[in-house]
């Protein structure tokens, strides 16, 4: 088509020259300016678009996400036709990709709306969105302009856990305790008779007067739950067969497990080996143990983000990140096998005052032997088949 | 999809009747080039009927296309057959009509000696262009319907197939609409130009170009239609949905776009008065002309100062000198032509675009044959010159850049202006009672931005509200706890979710009303 245009404006030219009759230049204008103008307008428009993409950024799974896309066209020249294709990842849409043709007059804004579905966790690009555009003749290329993606997290499952024992030794905490040992002087317990040997800093002057006797305060045991979740996400600590589903069932606990604890008011922190694309070098940063809802949704963000890796290996990340944490503090370890080196990292972390509790995930050989293994170093130890074991410990 | 094919659907009938008028009117257009050539052999032919003929008979082609398309083999060629002959008798009494109705009688009685008289002279002629027209129109529509999108595409295994088959249909009537143009172009050549050889001392027509630039322009607009068609099947094959307002403003925006370059085209110069070389050396001159000028203008306070110092040293005598000088001989130079500026004007803007054409040819033939221009590159000549010309090109971006720079800045300068007088035309534009508490607050503290601005606080985009307050404070000392009590109260009613109630609202009227009481009392100060 386009040859033949040329052709033809060639012939005309041609002629033109030849015959010197006026009236074949006017015929030759409007033909080059139909080519030349046609080009001109298509790549002035698709350059003069702008896009507003709006949706809820962060949401949690089987959430439907409604995307509102706004496209304004600049330029004072009408955009004849527009093709707006919006790329999207197959886990939140039914199809690969929004697309419409549209047209849209000078200055006009349009509003295009779809719809996503949070149907697995993660963190997706909702685009780029892709403008295309031509001339009304076909005559030069279609112009192409490209945008930005923007970001949707998917948060992983949350099963709300009720009767989760995590052992901690860590004193004066907001949790009440049985062991008097951890006696909070900020959370007093009622008045006794002074006994020997009591410290005179623990009388109360005023009940003292009252009574005529002298008085001591009783104070309430509370311990301070600090949690360290150690998440395991080297692909390779998994049995190969249930490998995926493990490592995804693994998250769901220890984004559980977060919850729980700082649901508590306690202090919850994530330490993983996973890959996490907005981490220093695709590697997931440690979260070290804070309390709050904003700290939870940090924890969950990471949650929704990582994916297994093959590297680092688990051992070499306990050992190296356990030191970095205070005394009393319990590390809920979350992962699909445990070997003997791991092990003997338990006992070193158990020996400078560490909690430790253990949550196997996946089917995997020799998993009751290291339920049994941990139960001889004092280590509570949970195998979870699939997410209906987790949702058991709410019992 | 399918529920979306409906979109195509309209498209498609919105599409075909457009295209349906623009066929009507080419084939119009196209008789009244040939009426123009017929004049010329015969001046005393009056051809005025030949447009309307072929409107109708173009007209009557696309229907008789339309259901023709029911039958099948045989029948179809039968109703063809039919249909012609009705034409060619409604056509020979028609003619009878025009020309001389009596002359029936005297012909009827020699159709029976001699059938071959019924197809002579003028009629004969006029029958060919009808059956020309017809067919032309019939082609157009045939093609036009084969690239109309079908909802069985849908469901096709190779939809590529139908696309490239659709590119050359498309091809097809590109080729047909260009050699019809070419051939209008040519009798109006032949209509206007004055070819004894061909006509004798008949004079040339004043044929109008109305006609030819008509009918390019709805070739044109015919193209783009098929284009849209292409592309409707594109979009069908990878199952984008379309809007159904495309047909539409596609037809709209092509036949407005094209009329636009049609008047552009006509008021652009078709002729020229210099040469290249003249016009060249004219503009040369007025350039030379424009830098002497600016010289002298930048040399001159140099020149007045060497006088002034001569004149400090004085040398007397050099005028009488001067003036003993004999005067020069008169030479009469030779009789010019003078050159008026629209003859420039005109001559310039031929040759631009003479050369414009054909360096993008040149251009465009060396795009194809990259081989070529590496081979030609390489030669000193070829190599200097693009070497020449990439310098200056480079040096026309870098002069761009700048001025970019130069105009961007200038903008920046300008912005907070222009956005304090957009911030106060949306708060004038505001109802204050229709707002909640909330918002009320949060118009007060737009208001006071707005207000500031005016006075000389412009907030940057960087500042919080804390900062803008206490920009505000320095130099407003007298009200710096209204001003802590506004940006608290914003930012409360911004940012919270607080309960903010009318009390508050009221409290923060009474801040911004003693804020702007200091503002105006500081610029009557001064």
């Amino acid at each position: 088509m386009r040859a033949y245009f040329f052709l033809l404006l060639l012939m005309l030219l041609v002629i033109a020259i030849l015959t010197g009759q006026s009236f074949i230049f006017t015929i030759l204008y409007l033909l080059a300016g139909a080519y030349v103008a046609g080009s001109w307008w298509s790549q002035k428009v698709v350059s003069s678009l702008t896009y507003k993409r709006e949706f809820v950024q962060r949401v949690f799974p089987k959430e439907v996400i409604p995307v509102r896309l706004e496209v304004q066209n600049q330029s004072l020249l009408p955009v004849v036709w527009l093709r707006v294709h919006d790329l999207l990842p197959m886990e939140i849409s039914a199809t690969r990709s929004f697309q419409q043709v549209v047209t849209l007059g000078p200055r006009q804004k349009l509003e295009l709306t779809y719809i996503l579905t949070a149907s697995k966790r993660g963190y997706y690009p909702v685009g780029p969105v892709q403008f295309s555009s031509g001339d009304l003749l076909g005559l030069s290329s279609e112009r192409i302009q490209e945008g930005k993606p923007d970001y949707l997290t998917v948060y992983p499952r949350v099963v709300p856990l009720t009767a989760v024992k995590l052992p901690s030794h860590s004193p004066f905490g907001t949790l009440r305790h049985n062991q008097p040992v951890y006696e909070d002087p900020t959370r007093s317990a009622g008045k006794r008779d002074y006994q020997i040997g009591d410290s005179l800093r623990r009388i109360d002057w005023k009940a003292t007067a009252a009574v005529g006797r002298l008085q001591v305060k009783k104070f309430e045991p509370s311990i301070a739950l600090e949690t360290a979740i150690f998440l395991n996400l080297n692909s390779e600590e998994y049995f190969y067969r249930t490998r995926f589903d493990a490592c995804e069932l693994a998250i769901v606990t220890a984004a559980s497990i977060a919850t729980w604890v700082i649901g508590r008011k306690q202090s919850a922190g994530l330490i993983t080996n996973g890959q996490d694309p907005l981490g220093i070098n695709n590697q997931a940063q440690p979260i070290y143990p804070r309390k709050g809802r904003g700290h939870l949704m940090r924890v969950l963000e990471t949650l929704a983000r990582v994916k297994t890796s093959i590297q680092p290996a688990f051992v070499q990340l306990f050992r190296q990140e356990r030191v970095q944490l205070s005394w009393g503090t319990t590390l809920v370890v979350v992962t699909g096998v445990v070997g003997n080196e791991l092990f003997d990292e338990f006992f070193q972390a158990q020996r400078v005052g560490l909690d430790i509790v253990l949550f196997l995930c996946g089917e995997a050989a020799g998993q009751r032997e290291a339920q049994r293994r941990a139960k001889r170093f004092g280590i509570p130890a949970y195998i979870l088949w699939n997410e209906q074991d987790l949702e058991e410990l709410r019992m | 999809m399918k529920e979306s094919f409906e979109a195509f659907r309209v498209n498609q009938r919105h599409s075909m009747i457009f295209c349906s008028f623009l066929v009507v009117g080419m084939m119009v257009c196209f008789t009244i080039a040939f009426e123009q050539v017929g004049q010329r052999i015969n001046p005393d032919w009056h051809g005025g009927y030949l447009p309307w003929l072929g409107g109708l008979v173009a007209i009557e082609s696309m229907y008789s296309q339309h259901n023709a398309r029911k039958r099948k083999g045989q029948e179809r060629w039968i109703y063809y057959l039919s249909e012609w002959i009705l034409i060619a008798i409604v056509l020979k009494f028609l003619l009878y009509g025009i020309n001389n109705p009596g002359q029936i009688l005297v012909d009827l009685p020699r159709w029976e000696e001699d059938f071959t008289t019924f197809f002579e002279g003028e009629y004969l002629v006029v029958l060919v262009l009808v059956f020309l027209v017809w067919g032309i129109s019939s082609l157009e529509l045939s093609d036009l319907n084969n690239l109309q999108v079908r909802e069985d595409e849908l469901y096709v295994d190779r939809p590529d197939l139908i696309a490239s088959d659709r590119e050359g249909t498309r091809q097809q009537m590109a080729e047909r609409v260009m050699i019809f143009g070419a051939v209008m172009v040519v009798l109006t050549f032949l209509a206007r130009m004055s070819l004894e050889g061909l006509f004798g001392d008949r004079t040339p027509v004043d044929a109008s170009l109305v006609n030819v630039v008509i009918y390019f322009i709805l070739a044109l607009t015919l193209l783009s239609q098929t284009q849209f068609a292409v592309q409707r099947g594109q979009w069908l094959w990878k199952r984008t949905p379309i809007s159904p307002q495309l047909a539409r403003n596609w037809a709209l925006y092509s036949l407005v776009f094209l009329a636009i370059l049609a008047l552009v085209a006509v008021v652009l110069p078709t002729r020229y008065t210099l040469g290249l070389l003249d016009t060249l050396s004219i503009v040369f001159n007025i350039l030379s002309q424009i830098f002497m000028l600016l010289f002298f203008l930048i040399t001159l306070p140099i020149i007045w100062l060497i006088n002034w110092l001569g004149s400090l040293f004085g040398k007397p005598g050099t005028r009488e000198n001067i003036a003993t000088l004999p005067p020069p001989e008169f030479v009469q130079s030779p009789p010019k032509r003078i050159v008026t500026w629209w003859e420039l004007v005109q001559s310039i803007l031929f040759w631009l675009f003479f050369l414009a054409v054909l360096g993008f040819f040149i251009g465009y033939y060396f795009r194809q044959n990259r081989q070529i221009w590496a081979m030609v590159r390489k030669w000193p000549v070829v190599g200097w010159l693009v070497g020449v010309l990439d310098a200056i090109w480079s040096w026309f971006a870098g002069v761009n850049r700048k001025a970019v720079t130069l105009i961007q800045s200038a903008r920046e300068r300008l912005l907070p202006r222009r956005l304090a007088a957009s911030t106060r035309r949306m708060i004038e534009r505001i109802n204050f009672r229709q707002l909640t508490p909330r918002q009320q607050v949060i118009y007060f503290y737009l208001r006071l931005v707005e207000r500031g601005a005016r006075h000389g606080f412009t907030r940057a985009p960087s500042q919080t509200p804390y900062q803008y307050e206490q920009v505000m404070a320095k130099s407003l000392p007298e009200v710096d706890q209204d001003l802590v009590g506004m940006a608290e109260s914003f930012v409360e009613a911004r940012y919270s979710l607080h309960t903010i109630t009318t009390e508050k609202v009221g409290l923060v009227q009474a801040f911004w009303r003693r804020i702007t009481e200091a503002l105006r009392k500081k610029t009557s100060r001064g």
